[in-house]
């Protein structure tokens, strides 16, 4: 709040219980009193809700004290069709020595009048509601920010010659005859809704288009680019752009809803003085013969001409609460909430983590034996029986608890008989148990056997809490044992460090031959048709897991290495581990994602071309009805071919989207198997601990599910890029974060291969991985573009590999209280 | 033959007022009354009482006029309190004031005063000298909502220019109007509350009614022919008889009604103990300088055109610009 006060230099109340607006002041030497320049005589417009009427005024000196008369008299009018909104004026099309006026309706048309003669109508394109209207004179375009929050400029001459908007009830043939469609010049998106619109030019400058918004103030260029922003902390209520003291600034009046004025030189802050109302319209004017004379009118009918008072008010009205305070009973507050917050601090923390397992307890029961009769339906497994097993899931409480919820989700295509439940438990100490079966519905493998139950309820205080469990599905589910075979197109090697286990032991239920020398190796038939073979060698501590498909090898490889631990662990063997030694399978994991990749990229292709179909399904049907409607229906040339042609085409692409999502999703699902294996593979190479095999983890598994939108590649690579660039950057150079702002759909796989291949040589050189961010150098960060690539010209291109120091000094031209003056390299405006 | 007493309960700020001032004159009603109100600006931490009529606002012992007032909130840091901020004006000086209500929460606050105001500053035509005003439309009075016309005349001439103006009487019970026939607009609304004498004197035209306004409404001498002098003296009598009602019970035209009638002012203003000492105290006369809107200052210095902001500001004092006071106050 400012210490100065504006100063009253003459005031009065208008109306009666009437309201004004920005629209209600206008002020100008009316009368052409005085030595009036040039020969043009100034006329006053007045714009009624369905009338406008343009009166000249003059005044004649009075008799004796009665002091002088003025009047009003009618030049014309025009009775509107349409209620208009607001007007501006100009000499539009460049018209000499007369100004045209152009009246905004609120169902946005634009009414262009010559004088006593109504001259066109045009509707603005995408009318909601009608914001404010200002002309250019410079670019003879109406400039006004619409209600999809952007500056929009209509040239004159594209308004003059599209459609009239008079003849838009007419037939289609008409329309298309009789004119252009009414193009926007430039549009620049502000995010919010305007105010006002100024446009002026100082001195010969190139003229700006100044915008107030809701809460900034942005100053354009003619050609709509940002010449500055200002973000307002206060709610404006009116502005004006009134002349420049120094060459290539511009100095702005804003008032806003805190009863001050602020005066701005471009962006920085000149002054600021406090109002005695707000003001909805404010002016600046020479006033007997006093230059700058600050005039504002008030909602309700306060006008007010002002000076700037330079004389600070130091008084401030002391605080009623502050004045009477009660030492003593502040005392014992202060006494008891520092006791509470003692209380709180030595029982660690305002919510005991201990008292979660106390509400609720979960627990799961995957049952050891198949359903007698299996509970799978409409599987698409081929001629194999699909089991189902039953899952037991038991819910225990200690207090009341509402509506708890249970979700359960196991990996696609694994399906459930039911995934939803719903418990009331109004009584403590309740045990609640259901079951549902677990069976295959199609023909390929899940990326994971790990099923997860997922409890969501409020405490009885509110507080919404989650319980999880996981529980692990029986490999038998999905897999039969098999045939073993000696050749398979794909092998993985693992080792460990203790003697062999015999196969029978580790997977009791899938000996295929009872005689013990064939222990050595197993055959595994997936349900669906793939075939995994595991041999364990018999003289060293090697396990071989071959395939035909590679993602195949996952599940097999990560049940035999779980099974292992297992297995060791009931010995009471400690320090069993596994590694892998051979090279990364890298190529076989790229074949799997350009796969993927390929469809989506078909997927992005077929949906365009069913687009495509759809547009030129609806333009026959149009030329159809037409035909129709019409009283002198013409031939129908082959139309109706054409439709039954195209409505073919449209459902057979439908149907070719629908294939290859359903393809795409299979897709995804297999490259989750072998990203899951790749990860593990890595983990047994560089022997990773945990923690860094989550961080890897979290990397490449981002998504449940994919789409087009956002699809794995791109989000794996922003995510292995950062890696690149923070814990296993190669030096502090890297380290500058470039993140882009949005994820696209790349144009190929190759940067993501690239990247993949790179982490792997990271890693195998001695990287590792850590997210903590004082682990690493401290990181230079760079927002995101959207908000600092607001470009200085045309010829400034800006990519999104950017240095970072140029973005810097941009963002900080945006925000500085002086921008640099504009040495104007746009003067020629629409190039 | 002055009736009734200059009229100053809405002209005039004072301070330390007589019991008889305190007292509402014929016409003025009391509207409002709020309790625990502190004049914050001037007894800072006493409590006190504000009390509304249509004419004045009144404080314990304080009563100022309605120049121009103004409600705004402000934002303490604990709580909110609404302040009733008043800024007034009168002859050339600025008094500020600032009522607090003591009870925080209080749900009825200022709003009376606000909207006694707004009537208020509607209603100007009631009481004010007004000409060359809108108030003739097709030849007829824009009567105001509590005004009936008791007498139109016709051919009246008024007598302010060398060959006179014909024009119209409209006699009321809160005016006389005087328009010309030839033109609307050249026309005169004079309130009995402004009407300092009514006479008959000679004049260069022959007998004339001479209307002399009060002094704030600039001391206009106005006359009037009306032919024959047996009509002139009839309307003399008239608008006399009608000046001597309205005194008795003058119509200010502000119109407030509150749901719930406050007890009379008599009733409410603390009858001040008459001491036997008479204590001439210097207080009496800086009792006001507590309330100057702009610290210690009566008037502006002039105002005069800033190169350096491109408007009118008030002339810096000597040794100081704009920047300076700028970057010292931000």
């Amino acid at each position: 709040m400012s210490l100065f006060k504006a100063r009253d230099w003459w005031s009065t109340i208008l109306g009666d219980k009437e309201e004004f607006d920005q629209g209600c002041l206008c002020l100008a030497n009316v009368d052409n009193s005085g030595n009036g320049q040039g020969t043009e005589m100034l006329h006053l417009a007045v714009l009624h809700s369905r009338k406008l009427c343009v009166y000249s005024v003059s005044g004649t000196l009075g008799n004796v004290e009665h002091g002088n008369q003025y009047q009003m008299k009618l030049m014309y009018e025009h009775n509107l069709q349409r209620t208009a909104c607001n007007m501006t004026y100009g000499s539009f099309g460049g018209i000499k020595g007369r100004d045209l006026i152009c009246i905004q309706s609120m169902d946005g048309m634009l009414m262009v009048f010559e004088q006593e003669s109504y001259a066109f109508g045009r509707f603005l394109p995408g009318f909601l509601l009608p914001g404010p209207l200002a002309y250019s004179s410079r670019t003879d375009s109406f400039i006004t920010v619409s209600s999809c929050r952007q500056v929009e400029s209509y040239k004159y001459q594209v308004l003059a010659f599209a459609t009239d908007a008079d003849k838009r009830q007419e037939t289609e043939q008409q329309k298309l005859g009789s004119g252009k469609r009414l193009v926007v010049d430039w549009t620049l998106n502000i995010g919010e809704q305007a105010f006002d619109i100024c446009i002026v030019s100082f001195n010969q400058s190139a003229s700006s288009v100044f915008v107030l918004g809701e809460r900034n103030f942005f100053c354009l260029k003619d050609n709509g680019q940002i010449r500055f922003m200002k973000k307002l902390d206060w709610s404006p209520s009116c502005f004006l752009p009134y002349c420049s003291v120094s060459e290539g600034t511009i100095n702005t009046l804003i008032a806003n809803h805190n009863n001050m004025l602020h005066i701005y030189q471009d962006v920085t802050l000149k002054w600021a003085t406090q109002l005695p109302h707000i003001p909805v319209a404010v002016r600046v004017g020479c006033l007997h013969d006093l230059k700058g004379v600050i005039v504002t009118l008030s909602d309700d009918g306060h006008l007010q001409c002002s000076y700037l008072g330079t004389d600070p008010s130091l008084f401030q009205a002391p605080n009623v609460e502050s004045r009477e305070l009660n030492y003593d009973e502040l005392d014992v507050e202060m006494k008891e909430l520092q006791k509470i917050i003692k209380d709180v601090n030595k029982s660690q923390g305002v919510w005991p983590m201990t008292e979660r397992e106390d509400d609720l307890n979960v627990s799961v029961v995957v049952s050891p034996n198949f359903d007698s009769v299996s509970q799978a339906t409409d599987v698409e497994v081929g001629n194999d029986l699909v089991p189902s097993v039953t899952v037991k899931v038991t819910l225990q409480n200690r207090v009341i608890l509402q509506k708890a919820k249970l979700s359960v989700y196991v990996q696609p295509p694994l399906e459930l008989t039911c995934d939803q439940f719903t418990f009331e438990f109004m009584t403590p100490d309740l045990t609640r148990t259901v079951s549902f079966s677990v069976y295959l519905k199609r023909s390929y493998t899940p990326s994971e056997l790990e099923g997860n139950a997922v409890v969501s309820y409020s405490r009885p205080t509110g507080i919404p809490r989650v319980i999880q469990c996981k529980f692990r599905l029986p490999l038998k589910l999905i897999c039969l044992p098999g045939q073993p075979s000696k050749t398979a197109s794909h092998k993985i090697t693992i080792d460990t460090n203790k003697s062999p286990v015999s196969l029978l032991s580790l997977f009791p239920g899938f000996a295929s031959q009872s005689d013990d020398d064939q222990v050595n190796v197993m055959g595994f038939h997936f349900l669906g048709g793939a075939r995994v073979t595991l041999l364990a060698s018999k003289t060293s501590q090697r396990y071989r897991i071959q395939s035909e498909q590679f993602e195949d090898l996952w599940l097999i490889t990560n049940e035999l290495i779980l099974r292992l631990q297992e297995y060791f662990e009931k010995q009471g063997v400690k320090d069993f581990a596994c590694s892998f030694s051979g090279s990364m399978p890298l190529q076989e994991y790229f074949e799997l994602i350009d796969h993927h990749f390929e469809l989506r990229i078909n997927g992005e292709k077929l949906e365009e071309l069913l687009s495509e179909r759809a547009v030129q399904f609806r333009a026959i049907q149009r030329r159809l009805l037409a035909r129709f409607k019409d009283k002198t229906p013409a031939p129908l040339q082959h139309l109706d071919t054409l439709l039954d042609g195209t409505y073919k085409q449209v459902i057979a692409l439908a149907d070719a989207v629908e294939e290859n999502q359903g393809n795409l999703f299979q897709s995804f699902t297999r490259l989750k198997s072998a990203t899951h294996l790749v990860i593990l593979l890595i983990g047994l190479w560089q022997k990773l601990s945990a923690d860094q095999v989550a961080i890897l983890e979290a990397a490449f598994l981002p998504l449940q599910e994919d789409t087009q939108e956002l699809g794995w590649e791109e989000t794996v690579d922003a995510a292995i890029s950062h890696l690149l660039k923070t814990c296993l950057s190669k030096s502090s150079k890297e380290q500058a974060l470039n993140l882009n702002s949005q994820l696209n759909i790349p144009k190929d796989t190759s940067q993501l291969k690239k990247h993949i291949t790179l982490l792997c040589d990271r890693l195998a050189k001695g990287g590792r991985l850590c997210l903590s961010t004082d682990a690493a150098a401290p990181q230079t960060m760079v927002m995101p573009g959207g908000c600092t690539t607001i470009p200085e010209s045309d010829l400034e291109e800006r990519s999104v590999e950017q240095d970072s120091t140029e973005l810097f000094t941009n963002h900080r031209h945006l925000t500085a209280e002086t921008p640099r003056p504009e040495v104007s390299p746009l003067q020629g405006v629409s190039e | 033959m002055s009736v009734l007493d200059a009229l100053w309960e809405d002209r005039d700020v004072r301070f330390d007022l007589s019991s008889q001032q305190m007292k509402t004159r014929p016409g003025e009603v009391l509207i409002d009354c709020l309790d625990s109100i502190e004049d914050t600006k001037g007894n800072n931490g006493d409590r006190g009482r504000l009390l509304v009529t249509n004419l004045r606002i009144l404080w314990h012992s304080l009563a100022l006029s309605r120049v121009n007032i103004s409600l705004k909130k402000k934002n303490p840091l604990s709580g909110q309190t609404e302040a009733l901020y008043i800024l007034t004006k009168c002859n050339s000086t600025r008094f500020e004031f600032i009522f607090t209500n003591l009870v925080p929460g209080s749900p009825r606050l200022f709003t009376s005063v606000m909207a006694v105001h707004r009537a208020y500053e509607t209603s100007k035509m009631y009481r004010d000298f007004k000409l060359r005003s809108a108030l003739i439309q097709n030849k007829q009075l824009r009567l105001l909502p509590q005004e009936h016309v008791y007498d139109k005349i016709n051919g009246v001439w008024n007598l302010s220019s060398d060959q006179g103006n014909l024009g119209t009487f409209f006699i009321t019970n809160v005016r006389i109007v005087w328009h010309a026939n030839m033109n609307d607009s050249f026309n005169v609304s004079i309130p009995y509350l402004q009407i300092r004498s009514i006479k008959i004197r000679d004049s260069k035209f022959g007998l004339a009614l001479v209307i002399e306004s009060s002094q704030q409404s600039g001391g206009y001498v106005l006359g009037f022919k009306i032919d024959p002098v047996e009509k002139l003296q009839e309307s003399v009598k008239e608008i006399n008889s009608l000046h001597k009602v309205y005194s008795a019970s003058p119509i200010f035209g502000v119109d407030y009604e509150m749901e719930e009638k406050p007890q009379p002012l008599e009733a409410l203003t603390v009858e001040q103990i008459q001491d036997d000492v008479e204590i001439d105290s210097d207080d009496h006369t800086d009792a006001f300088v507590a309330y100057f809107a702009d610290g210690n200052k009566q008037q502006d210095r002039e105002p005069v055109f800033s190169e350096e902001l491109g408007l009118a500001i008030e002339k810096l004092k000597d040794g100081f610009t704009l920047q300076g006071l700028w970057e010292v106050m931000s």
